[in-house]
């Protein structure tokens, strides 16, 4: 009788942790992943002054190494400070020189759910607020002297 | 029951390890995340220059027996700097500016005719200094660690900056810096509490156009 409860009840339980702690892995891997990529990108752009659309290009290759981007899915923007407060409102296009002191921001969230998220909700949530999906973001302040 | 309770057991060992390596990936994560954003944020400060304070600094130029950039009395403006610096770092992190401050030392530094001026800062707490050499900054600013945060807890991270002592990091140079010390500042986990300490200090990087 034991046996029989330890097939039905504990082995699968063994398995499903077995399986969460496998996806979580996954996910903390990617989401390390994923931010180094886009502090890499920042901090291009914090000593140059400038994001090329080959730096861009590259950029939105590694990112689909891990998840999947679309453009949508990857945000630039620029901004000012003044009086060191940051005011980050248009959007910025690659290629684009910024002068030194401006702010620059890139946001990225992946088009898919994590594996992870999708083992916690037992396939994608139809409350998109319980999703986990890749997320990074870098603000940085251009240093770039023409 | 005996194979009842290996497999409790197994269950239970998965779980305590799940729940550890996550809270521990939290940890970490949330820690890297403000690492990076203090090395932002000090990059930040560093260019709010107090034009009016910094006029003779500025208008010096060269030094006409040697050619060699001037950067003397060159001043940040405090307001701008801490407000560039804790602003960059809420966007970057989330981490509020009301959160961090009394565990927070910034410490402004700028040279003058004959050494170099320090200014220690801890909320509404000011200390100010001067050096004769850059060499000397490590041990005033360690001075003022121990002065003006709590640094009894001996279980506690390093209570002590080194930036002079190792021929192999940055040295500080006769330059203006920004300088920020965030003590114990304590990080969420999954369910445990854990503190880091962090610092990040950047040097202005005056330009001459020709």
């Amino acid at each position: 009788m034991s046996k029989i409860y330890s097939f039905i009840i504990i082995i699968p339980l063994i398995a499903m942790l077995l399986f969460k702690g496998v996806f979580f892995y996954e996910y903390d891997t990617k989401q390390r992943y994923i931010k180094d990529l886009v502090d890499s990108t920042a901090y291009v752009v914090k000593i140059t002054g400038i994001l090329t659309q080959d730096e861009y290009n590259r950029l939105k290759t590694n990112l689909n190494k891990y998840a999947i981007f679309e453009d949508d899915d990857i945000v630039i923007k620029k901004g000012i400070y003044s009086n060191g407060n940051i005011t980050i409102s248009e959007p910025y296009t690659p290629g684009t020189r910024l002068t030194k002191g401006d702010a620059f921001a890139i946001y990225v969230q992946s088009d898919n759910v994590s594996n992870y998220s999708k083992i916690e909700n037992l396939g994608v949530s139809v409350d998109d607020a319980k999703n986990l999906y890749f997320k990074a973001k870098a603000v940085c302040r251009v240093e770039y002297i023409d | 029951m005996k194979v009842i309770l290996t497999g409790i057991s197994i269950v239970l060992v998965l779980v305590l390890t799940f729940v550890n390596i996550s809270d521990y990936a939290l940890y970490s994560n949330k820690r890297n995340l403000i690492a990076r954003a203090v090395d932002y944020s000090v990059c930040a400060a560093i260019q709010e220059v107090d034009l009016s304070l910094s006029k003779v600094g500025l208008s010096e130029g060269f030094d006409s027996e040697t050619g060699k950039v001037l950067i003397n009395d060159i001043h940040l403006d405090e307001q701008s700097s801490e407000n560039a610096f804790f602003e960059t770092l809420l966007t970057n992190t989330g981490e509020k500016r009301n959160d961090i401050k009394e565990n927070t030392l910034i410490v402004y530094i700028h040279p003058s005719t004959g050494g170099i001026n320090y200014l220690i800062k801890k909320e509404s707490e000011r200390h100010e200094g001067f050096v004769t050499s850059p060499d000397r900054l490590e041990a005033a600013i360690n001075n003022a660690i121990d002065a003006l945060l709590d640094t009894n807890n001996t279980q506690s991270d390093s209570h002590v900056i080194y930036v002079n002592g190792n021929p192999s990091t940055n040295e500080f140079k006769e330059a203006p810096y920004f300088l920020v010390f965030i003590k114990n500042h304590e990080i969420d986990g999954l369910f445990r509490r854990r503190s880091a300490t962090f610092v990040g200090f950047a040097g202005a990087k005056i330009s001459r156009q020709e």
